[in-house]
């Protein structure tokens, strides 16, 4: 009965994976899987990925993120790009982030990530703090727990400011 | 069955009894102000109760207690304090300025006024200031006039008279200067010099007379360099400075803003740094001048009187470093703050009449009447290389021959330990544990090519001087060389782990609490990283991401991962944005895949330190649950 049972749980678990799986968007060959993370104490309500040359790329909108989920992957054109508009609240104008302030790159083929965005309200003088931080192996664990299909297909690297090649080191060992 | 429970009725009392609370060595003081009137009828203390602090009046003779202020908040764990009072300060005999934290989390300043009531009541009323700075300090020149300062689009801060009674702040102290961020007044409030950062250039400018124009007279982009003004000398054209240019300690010396150069040493000390000055009641001449020797914070007296009063001190608290933090206007009613390495901290009112002294209270943890307490014994070592290495071993008082856990301190540049109360060294004296603090190269206080001796030294002499230190600590005798553990914070969790991997034997087991396991992610952990002045210092301390790749990686823990076989305990605060937990996290992710036995922990919450009763019980019930497992007798 026992061993049924874990069968059971184990089978809903891998149909749970594949339906997530799914449901991802399909890469086409100049494309790879952006991680689009947020921790912090301030959920943003709309953020906006845009690429260095295009202006705006409203696909790529992600006006229905849910920043208390954490996480969300979409598929993005190999290329740079950066945060561009945040808006922290419903009611809430748009606020522009400084230049060049998330920048991050995306390789095709890749599980691309540029750290969490941390948006936190300092009580002291009513502001709001912005930065990234790198978590990749947070997120890769959680890839590993979420998309287990996604991470044994696609290489996760790192994409933000600055190099860190952790992942592909640990993946070697 | 009786037998059995006679001795646990006899065991329990002193199981219980010997150990005070973890939660007490970290918990927020007991007292964070007190302060006497200028009458000297009155304290004015700022005291827990319970998770709070109140601002209360002490009345000297009656002895009679009032409070002042006390609005409680919840806090969401035991052992966490809610502090809603920022300061307070006697303005007058019946006049307080208090800066308080409100419910929406803004801060207001306000005028405290008391009155007697009925029957000596007490009576207060609260107004807001509004002066939308922060208090430098009330004026020595215009006792009803504040100065306060004010942050300016010019990334500097602006000086204002702010008048007690009217509330009207008047026009700009500084004039035209509003790059500064740190200024220099004399006892007339005139400012002539001030200081501050322009581009990443450390700037300093002079004005003879406040009708006259800011003049830069001295710029630097040395990082090794330290000029910082103390004391404007009111009959000279000159002011006192605390600086190491052209030199390798710090040392107080006049400066002449004019010529642009640097006049009579006041004081020096060879081997250390002159860590500050104090001055005269008036604030116009100095008293003394503050060095460490031996980890011991010393006094050079410049005025006979000062030094009389600091021996007669001496005297009323033996064995204790023992100021004076507030007195009365005549100088016989004064407030003691006391403190050596078991003592956090007391305060005293003291009768300088007839030396009479009350305890006010005390910061320490409740150790009982059976506290053992615990010694320190100060050690020096050569380097090869012509440094002087020392240490302060913390030895808890009967026992013989404890287990050591040698403690690293974080930096690596820059921090200092010294022989005074440390809650982890005092709390692991409580159980039975002795500890070794080391100045390795790279700490302060002994003179700037000592302290950038230790940049690009990670894993390398860095380690050496502690493990050289622990050897000499060995030779004594005085400790168990078969149970030795290495523990640190930050810079010295990475040093705990990195000692281990260099000296395998040595440790039977490390801890790294906030640990950073990887240099080259130090380059890609955050955008703190954008900032190319913060970019520099850490190319400076621990290498090129790109050039000195090699040494980075050879001398980081997560790529050395294999070499960890010592007992590892790995925790990292979820909050902490010194060192991010992706440190830890990694190394863990590491070890864990190639099944190194090792145990790791993710404090909810926990930043880059313990600044809670709470969170430092998580983190050392789990340490001294380790450290029985791995440095129990054989």
């Amino acid at each position: 009965m026992r061993a049924f049972l874990l069968f059971i749980t184990l089978l809903v678990s891998l149909h749970s994976h594949s339906e997530k799986y799914n449901k991802l968007p399909k890469l086409k060959s100049n494309q790879g899987y952006f991680v689009v993370s947020y921790s912090g104490n301030y959920p943003p309500y709309h953020l906006s990925i845009v690429s260095n040359d295009i202006i705006f790329k409203s696909q790529d909108d992600l006006s229905d993120f849910d920043a208390k989920e954490g996480y969300r992957i979409i598929a993005l054109d190999e290329g740079e790009y950066k945060y561009s508009r945040l808006k922290l609240a419903k009611s809430s104008s748009y606020y522009k982030l400084r230049d060049n302030e998330f920048l991050f790159t995306v390789t095709a083929g890749k599980i691309n990530y540029a750290g969490d965005l941390m948006f936190e309200y300092q009580h002291y003088n009513r502001a709001i703090t912005s930065s990234v931080v790198n978590h990749i192996s947070k997120t890769y664990l959680w890839l590993q727990e979420h998309y287990p299909q996604l991470i044994d297909k696609h290489k996760i690297i790192y994409s933000g400011l600055g190099e860190d090649d952790f992942m592909s080191f640990y993946i070697n060992q | 069955m009786k037998f059995l429970v006679f001795i646990i009725f006899c065991y329990l009392p002193v199981s219980f009894a010997t150990q005070p609370k973890i939660a007490d060595f970290f918990n927020a003081p007991k007292i964070k102000i007190a302060q006497i009137n200028p009458s000297g009828d009155r304290i004015l203390i700022k005291l827990k109760h319970k998770n709070n602090y109140l601002l209360m009046l002490y009345a000297v003779k009656t002895k009679q207690k009032s409070i002042l202020f006390y609005e409680p908040k919840k806090t969401e764990h035991e052992n966490e304090t809610a502090d809603n009072i920022i300061k307070a300060t006697w303005l007058s005999d019946n006049e307080i300025l208090a800066l308080l934290r409100l419910d929406d989390g803004s801060y207001k300043d306000y005028l405290i006024t008391l009155k007697q009531g009925e029957g000596n009541k007490e009576l207060s009323s609260f107004e807001n200031l509004a002066f939308g700075g922060h208090l430098i300090r009330h004026s020595r020149f215009h006792k009803r006039k504040l100065i306060v300062a004010k942050r300016n689009k010019h990334g500097g801060k602006d000086l204002y008279y702010v008048d007690i009674d009217t509330k009207v702040t008047t026009k700009r102290l500084n004039d035209n200067l509003r790059e500064a961020t740190n200024w220099l007044l004399d006892a007339k409030d005139n400012i002539k010099v001030a200081w501050g950062y322009v581009d990443d250039e450390f700037t300093v400018w002079y004005r003879a007379a406040n009708d006259e124009s800011w003049d830069i007279i001295r710029t630097s982009t040395d990082r090794e360099e330290t000029f910082k003004p103390v004391l404007a000398l009111d009959d000279k054209q000159s002011f006192l400075v605390l600086h190491n240019h052209d030199r390798d300690e710090i040392v107080l010396q006049e400066f002449n803003p004019v010529s642009k150069k640097f006049g009579k040493i006041i004081f020096e000390k060879k081997g250390t740094d002159i860590q500050g000055i104090s001055l005269n009641a008036g604030y116009t001449g100095l008293t003394s001048a503050k060095y460490f020797e031996n980890g011991v914070l010393r006094n050079h007296y410049f005025n006979e009187n000062a030094e009389l009063k600091n021996n007669s001190l001496k005297d009323i608290f033996p064995e204790q470093q023992a100021i004076v933090v507030s007195e009365n206007s005549s100088k016989d009613q004064q407030i003691i703050f006391t403190f050596n390495h078991e003592n956090k901290g007391k305060y005293f009112h003291l009768d300088t009449n007839d030396n009479e002294h009350m305890l006010l209270g005390s910061n320490n943890p409740n150790f009982g009447a059976s506290n053992s307490g615990s010694r320190i014994v100060h050690h020096k070592i050569p380097t090869s290389d012509g440094f002087q290495i020392e240490s302060y071993l913390t030895l808890p008082n009967n026992v013989e021959n404890p287990p050591l856990i040698v403690m690293p301190h974080g930096g690596p540049i820059g921090v200092q330990d010294t022989i005074y109360f440390d809650p982890h060294s005092q709390l692991l004296a409580s159980r039975g544990y002795a500890t070794l603090k080391v100045n390795y190269r790279g700490s302060s206080g002994y003179g700037k090519k000592f302290m950038f001796a230790g940049q690009k030294q990670w894993g390398l002499n860095i380690e050496n001087d502690i493990k050289n230190s622990l050897d000499n600590i060995i030779k004594l005798d005085i400790i168990d060389q078969s149970r030795i553990c290495i523990f640190g914070s930050s810079y010295g969790g990475y040093s705990a782990l990195m000692s281990v991997i260099k000296y395998p034997n040595q440790f039977k087991c490390a801890i790294s609490f906030a640990g950073v396991t990887d240099i080259p992610l130090m380059f890609a952990e955050d955008t703190r990283m954008k900032i190319d002045s913060y970019k520099q210092i850490m190319k400076d301390i621990v290498g090129d991401p790109i050039k000195d790749k090699d040494y980075q990686r050879n001398n980081s823990p997560v790529y050395r991962y294999k070499e960890l076989l010592t007992p590892l305990l790995l925790v990292h605060g979820t909050d902490d944005s010194v060192v991010s937990s992706e440190h830890t996290e990694r190394l863990s992710l590491l070890l864990s895949k190639k099944k190194i036995d090792h145990e790791f922990m993710l404090l909810d919450g926990v930043g880059h330190g313990f600044y809670s009763g709470y969170s430092a019980t998580l983190f050392y019930n789990k340490v001294f649950e380790f450290l029985d497992n791995n440095l129990a007798k054989e």
